[in-house]
């Protein structure tokens, strides 16, 4: 009785972190130097004899950090795990452990050393991209935690029901596979945007020395093949290439080791390298199973088995895998060693074949305007034929290739349902989705019809599918007839009634 | 059904609250704007007339509208000032609570309860410290 009531701090490593919180105190030291330097020939003096001002500042800093520290305990209790935190205004939160959908648990290499570990409980409630209650905890507590989650058996292994470790291969394809370059653009945006305020100088200096690499390479592709490509387009071809391979460096390293334990109540992820990552899962907390695939993985019949559930991936670059690689019978076994009674089923409502144009319209329509204004470009600025003779090149690929996947897509996209369950295929840009999600989990259809396709094209709909999520998303199949639209909804309201 | 008021010494709290901030900005308005008498008086004027509605009309009205009713299946929040909104939540769809008191908040009763819910957060707000602890034990806070 008195454990359950006893209170537990978090890890003293959390006071530096408060105290990162009010870095912006540090202006003041700041302007001080700035001052100084400007103003007075003996600034170093100056600035030394009112050192101590700054090392207010900074006790202040360490202060706050400490007292907000002092002033916040956790205790996991029968029911609940509760939260205080605040030195003057008192904020207490309480977590009831059965509302509890996904626990993680985060050992980041920096915080290994302190034996520190940051736990993130998530609830289904409205707070996504962050836990519910985030506690930076001892490692020796985290078990203590783990015991009073319910029913929850870590150390029983007679009890698991599935045991899988994905082979290297498939964590690299899959790696591959899911590497954009986007959130490599974002690591080196934010770096080269920081850096280049303090280097801005050596900075210049050395995109001089790029610009000349990019030259010589362009020089070289110019002299070995007939086509001639500006220094620039050398430059953003390396952008990407770098940024594609730091993205899949940082897959790499976040999906190596993963591991997936089933037992009675839970489902254990255990991932990443520098980083280890465990997350606890509640599958009757699982809002759908989504699979996904891009158009070759689709080609070989490989899905990747990924789950919406509220505190799992959902943070901006964690994908919620739950399986990376897959083909469909296994991805059926899978389902079944998880007692989830849902399969993948082919479509039964599909695209009516009049429909075929508008999947493949936009990318055509894109295409007709970059081509337009390619040509704008050539008749006012002739002397740059060679280099946009390229840039059409390079234009015409990536739309060939979504006129090619729109394509797939449309021979794909439909939805089946079965009793208490149903099969949701459809494409957004190049990616494939199927979600599997039980009746109760399709919280809203909502059907969009245009005035030219009400008139023109005897009322043809397209269906807005959306699931319980706590991030709503739209899950859009085009193209249907209106009695095939029609028929859906029914069969909606029919399995909401039963 | 039992329910729960809004506490007249918050609103009063929150009423002395707007006065002085309303003081303040008209104080510091005729300090700053004093070169440009037409845009100080303007700028003057609202802050005035603003400060006094919110003191004298606004909180009121809103702190009249607003009740609590809690049973045990669910609990009903009343609020608005011009359009009245009621929102109902399920007690077993609760998925987490937070409470927030505040110092002195036995003298001054600023006491809060959210209700995070599978969709948003229900607030609870300015309740007496009694009914606080009243609400806080029948959502078993």
């Amino acid at each position: 009785m008195n454990r359950e009531r006893t209170m537990y701090r978090e890890h003293p490593f959390k006071i530096v972190k408060h105290a990162i919180k009010n870095i912006w105190l540090l202006i003041f030291p700041l302007f001080r130097a700035v001052r100084s330097l400007t103003l007075d020939f003996d600034a170093f003096y100056h600035w030394l004899s009112g050192i101590w001002i700054d090392l207010i500042i900074v006790i202040i800093m360490i202060a706050f950090g400490y007292f907000r520290w002092l002033f916040t305990f956790y205790r996991p209790g029968r029911n609940h795990i509760h939260l205080t935190t605040g030195v003057f205004i008192k904020t207490r939160s309480s977590i009831a452990y059965d509302r509890i959908s996904a626990v993680t648990a985060e050992s980041s290499f920096w915080l290994m050393p302190f034996r520190a570990v940051r736990l993130r409980i998530s609830t289904r409630a409205k707070n996504f991209n962050a836990g519910d209650m985030s506690l930076l905890v001892p490692q020796k507590q985290l078990i203590s935690i783990y015991r009073k989650l319910p029913k929850l058996k870590m150390d029983s292994p007679g009890e698991r029901s599935l045991d899988l470790r994905p082979k290297w291969y498939a964590m690299i394809l899959y790696s591959l596979a899911f590497s954009s370059s986007l959130s490599g653009v974002i690591y080196i945006g934010a770096l080269v945007v920081n850096t280049w305020k303090i280097i801005s100088e050596p900075a210049r200096e050395n995109m001089n020395n790029v610009y000349r690499i990019a030259s010589n390479v362009s020089e070289n592709v110019s002299e070995r093949t007939a086509l001639s490509i500006p220094p620039a387009i050398i430059i953003i071809i390396g952008i990407l290439a770098a940024t594609w391979l730091l993205s899949f460096l940082s897959n790499i390293l976040r999906y190596c080791g993963f591991n997936i334990v089933k037992d009675k109540v839970s489902l254990r992820v255990s991932t990443g390298v520098l980083t280890k990552r465990t997350f606890l899962i509640y599958p009757e907390k699982i809002n759908y199973i989504d699979l996904r695939q891009n158009f070759l993985m689709k080609l070989f019949g490989i899905y990747s088995v990924n789950i919406n559930c509220s505190g799992y991936g959902t943070s901006r670059l964690e994908n919620p895998v739950l399986i990376p690689m897959l083909t469909r019978s296994k991805v059926n076994r899978l389902l079944e060693h998880l007692d989830i009674d849902m399969k993948l089923h082919d479509r039964e409502t599909k695209p009516e074949p009049l429909a075929f144009w508008s999947y493949i319209s936009q990318p055509i329509y894109i295409m007709i305007l970059m081509l337009a204004a390619d040509f704008i470009t050539l008749h006012f600025f002739p002397k740059l034929t060679e280099a946009m003779v390229f840039i059409i090149v390079m234009q015409v690929i990536p739309v060939f290739w979504f006129v090619i996947v729109k394509t797939a897509a449309f021979f794909t996209t439909g939805i089946a349902f079965r009793d208490n369950y149903c099969c949701v295929r459809w494409s957004r840009f190049l990616a494939f989705h199927t979600i599997l999600a039980y009746q109760e989990k399709l919280v809203k259809i909502q059907v969009f019809q245009d005035v030219l396709d009400e008139k023109f094209c005897g009322g043809r709909s397209r269906l807005d599918l959306y699931f319980s999520s706590e991030k709503p998303r739209v899950n859009k199949i085009k193209g249907l007839k209106k009695t095939d639209a029609e028929r859906v909804i029914r069969e909606f309201e029919t399995h909401s009634k039963t | 059904m039992k329910c729960y008021k809004s506490d007249k010494t918050c609103l009063n709290m929150l009423r002395i609250a707007v006065m002085i901030f309303t003081v303040l900005l008209v104080a510091a308005a005729s300090y700053y704007l004093s070169f440009l008498p037409t845009v100080m008086m303007i700028v003057i004027s609202v802050f005035f007339v603003s400060g006094f509605f919110t003191a004298l009309v606004y909180l009121p009205v809103y702190f009249k509208n607003m009740r609590y009713f809690v049973s045990e299946e669910k609990i009903v929040k009343v609020s608005g000032f011009y359009f009245l909104t009621k929102q109902s939540v399920r007690l077993e769809k609760i998925q987490y609570t937070t409470t927030i008191s505040t110092p002195f908040s036995k003298r001054t009763n600023l006491n809060f309860i959210l209700l995070y819910t599978y969709g948003g957060m229900l607030p609870v707000m300015f309740v007496s410290d009694r009914d606080f602890a009243e609400i806080s034990g029948a959502l078993k806070v």
